[in-house]
């Protein structure tokens, strides 16, 4: 997924960074309101994470605006206001979800995943695939692993990322441009073949069933 | 008309000035029927006076026409001119006084009765035979002495009539007075109300903002002397107010303050736990360091809790009913997601939209995630702990799990008490709900074990409502 970040706390917010890079996620992360109103208007971000209290601003009003415009990318609260006011005020605003700092990280993967699984239109996290000679994949996105035939097989962060990706919109072809932006972030070094690579990986672990290429667009997965 | 109560201004006022005018009003009477009396003492005396000299020249002609008379004539009384024999109708055959009430006797100079009024005993009066007043056992006599001392004519009056007369009179003037007495009493009152109306909209207006609404008294109509403490308690509460917001907003900028570098700290301990590798001696003290964080964090809450319920904190900022429902389902939504509450939480959201009552939507939500926290951290795993709105005004939250003794369930509302040492916790949940109750005047009632069980806990929480 590809995240944005918005958050003051410099050691908080890379700690979240690192995280969710370990989980293959791209992270794009900015402490102000003004940076982050350009990036979202430049990037098809998958989730937003916003802190409510920031230097030049309050992340609630960039959320009102951006709900306002008409954006409908996922939104979750990170903040240090515990009160039920202020989370019924998040949630008004147009928040998805609302975490009250400190919390636990995996807690905060789960409610990402959660949220992302909202808007693929699909709340089960029990994706089921047919692989290659009638084969059966079963994908647990909660638990993030992978079952083969029965048997379980390990995906790198990045794998899991495209595989992850291309799951969210399940019929729909993605662009080799739409999944590079949303496996990589701002600035990171990107080879040309890097999709290519990385679904190759996934066709020798998962069959070459799974993913299809439609030639001169880009990748599909079946739903 | 509402009842007064008796220490009560109205009542007071009303006792009071009832007491005074009645007094005085009652003075003014008897001195008004002393006067009276003497005035009419006087009026009868001139009375008998009048009777006396008028009838001296028709007593003169009847003497000569009938040659002297005799002490067994009688002659009509004074009043009438003729002579009754009737009775009044009471039966006995008496005459009455009535009318004639004034009696004469025609003395010589010698003493020797010469005439008598028909209504006049038959022996001369004891009066002595000179020129004045005097007065018998049971009458009141003139004595008119007439041509050089020869004749005298005494008139007589009953003393009876006079008093009855005169009880008469004081009847007549005081009768009103007591009949009126009742009327000003209730005049007092309506009077009273009407003057102090000012005053019991103030009051009014002042027991509202005691329900947690502290904008300025409006009362643009009322007198000086009230005008005048209006402008003070709204400057009260203005002082108020504002010293109840720092506190807020001091505790908000704290809990900003507080979590947030212990929120990269955590952070950054979790990242360091899983950047380690398994075998690494330092994992151990990333994962305790973690846990430390943890347990601070969780005291920090608590602690924020507490300043907060200290700082007055309860009561709806309008004074008014808030409706609860979604807020509840709220709290019991956040605590479903962490690891303790996770399908251990059986709860009805039919049942609490009724819920409504004269609190904070914060402050509530502190009390109910205090009470379902500590269900889930001492009650059983075999039972879901249960959350119950009872009518519209009222939650239970009950699990099951050991019951608490007796003699220890009054001591867990106090602060760092806790009934199981074995749980972890900072032993201030039921102390901050228990401060945050008495701040909106609501209940709190523990049981243990829960009602109709052997075992558990269930605390009740009964919400004011306005």
């Amino acid at each position: 997924m590809r995240i944005l970040l918005v958050e003051d706390e410099r050691y908080l917010a890379e700690a979240v960074r690192d995280h969710l890079l370990a989980s293959g996620d791209a992270v794009d992360m900015t402490d102000s309101v003004v940076e982050a109103e350009i990036m979202l208007r430049g990037t098809p971000y998958d989730v937003l994470l916003l802190d409510l209290n920031l230097p030049d601003g309050k992340g609630i009003d960039l959320l009102r605006g951006m709900r306002r415009a008409g954006s409908v990318t996922p939104c979750i609260i990170l903040t240090a206001q515990d009160q039920i006011s202020d989370r019924i005020a998040g949630l008004n605003a147009g928040a998805d979800d609302y975490l009250v700092k400190p919390f636990d990280l995996n807690e905060l993967s789960a409610r990402l995943l959660a949220v992302a699984r909202r808007y693929s239109g699909n709340p089960n996290p029990l994706i089921r695939l047919s692989g290659d000679e009638g084969g059966a994949i079963e994908v647990d996105l909660a638990s993030r692993t992978v079952l083969v035939n029965g048997g379980q097989t390990d995906l790198t962060s990045r794998e899991w990322a495209l595989l992850d990706q291309l799951l969210r919109r399940p019929g729909a072809t993605l662009s080799k441009a739409q999944l590079e932006e949303a496996l990589y972030e701002f600035g990171a070094e990107i080879e040309s073949n890097t999709v290519e690579v990385y679904v190759s990986r996934l066709r020798r672990k998962l069959g070459k069933a799974v993913i299809h290429t439609v030639r001169g667009v880009g990748y599909r997965i079946e739903g | 008309m509402s009842k007064m109560a008796k220490n009560s201004l109205q009542f007071m006022l009303a006792r009071r000035l009832t007491v005074t005018v009645s007094i005085f009003w009652l003075a003014g009477s008897v001195l008004a029927a002393y006067s009276m009396y003497h005035e009419m003492q006087e009026a009868f005396d001139n009375s008998l006076v009048t009777t006396a000299y008028r009838y001296a020249p028709l007593i003169d002609d009847y003497l000569q026409r009938h040659d002297g008379g005799s002490a067994q004539e009688v002659l009509p009384s004074p009043a009438k001119g003729e002579i009754r024999t009737e009775d009044h109708g009471d039966g006995d055959g008496d005459e009455e006084l009535g009318e004639d009430y004034l009696m004469y006797q025609v003395r010589e100079g010698g003493g020797g009765l010469l005439l008598r009024s028909y209504n006049a005993q038959e022996n001369p009066f004891e009066a002595p035979l000179i020129e004045g007043f005097y007065n018998e056992q049971d009458f009141r006599i003139y004595t008119a002495v007439l041509l050089g001392g020869t004749r005298i004519i005494q008139v007589a009056e009953p003393l009876e009539h006079r008093r009855e007369a005169l009880f008469e009179s004081v009847v007549a003037q005081f009768l009103p007075i007591v009949l009126l007495i009742p009327a000003v009493i209730i005049g007092v009152i309506v009077a009273l109300r009407r003057g102090l109306s000012p005053v019991l909209r103030v009051r009014d207006a002042i027991e509202e903002r005691g329900e947690g609404n502290l904008q300025p008294l409006e009362l643009d109509d009322a007198p000086e002397e009230i005008s005048t403490i209006v402008t003070a308690v709204n400057r009260l509460m203005e002082k108020l107010d504002a010293a109840l917001s720092a506190e807020r907003t001091f505790t908000a900028h704290s809990a900003h303050e507080l979590r947030t570098p212990i929120a990269a700290a955590l952070a950054q301990t979790q990242r360091l736990v899983l950047e380690l590798p398994e075998d690494h001696p330092g994992r151990i003290r990333a994962r305790q360091t973690e846990e430390s964080l943890k347990r601070l964090s969780r005291l920090s809450e608590k602690l924020l809790q507490l300043a907060r319920a200290e700082a007055g904190v309860g009561l709806s900022p309008t004074g008014e009913n808030q409706r609860l429902g979604t807020t509840l389902g709220l709290v019991i939504d956040d605590l479903e997601r962490v690891a303790d509450g996770a399908g251990r939480i059986a709860f009805d959201p039919k049942q609490a939209a009724a819920l409504s009552a004269n609190i904070d939507h914060d402050a509530f939500a502190i009390c109910m995630r205090n009470l379902i926290e500590n269900a889930l951290k001492h009650g059983s795993d075999q039972e879901k702990v249960m959350v119950e709105v009872i009518g519209s005004d009222t939650v239970r939250v009950s699990n099951a799990g050991d019951a608490v003794r007796p003699e220890d369930l009054d001591d867990l509302t106090s602060r760092f008490k806790r009934s199981n040492t074995r749980a972890s916790g900072a032993g201030l949940g039921l102390s901050i709900v228990k401060t945050i109750v008495g701040n909106i005047n609501g209940e709190l009632t523990l049981h243990s074990p829960r009602p109709g069980k052997p075992d558990g806990f269930m605390a009740e929480l009964r919400l004011h409502q306005s």
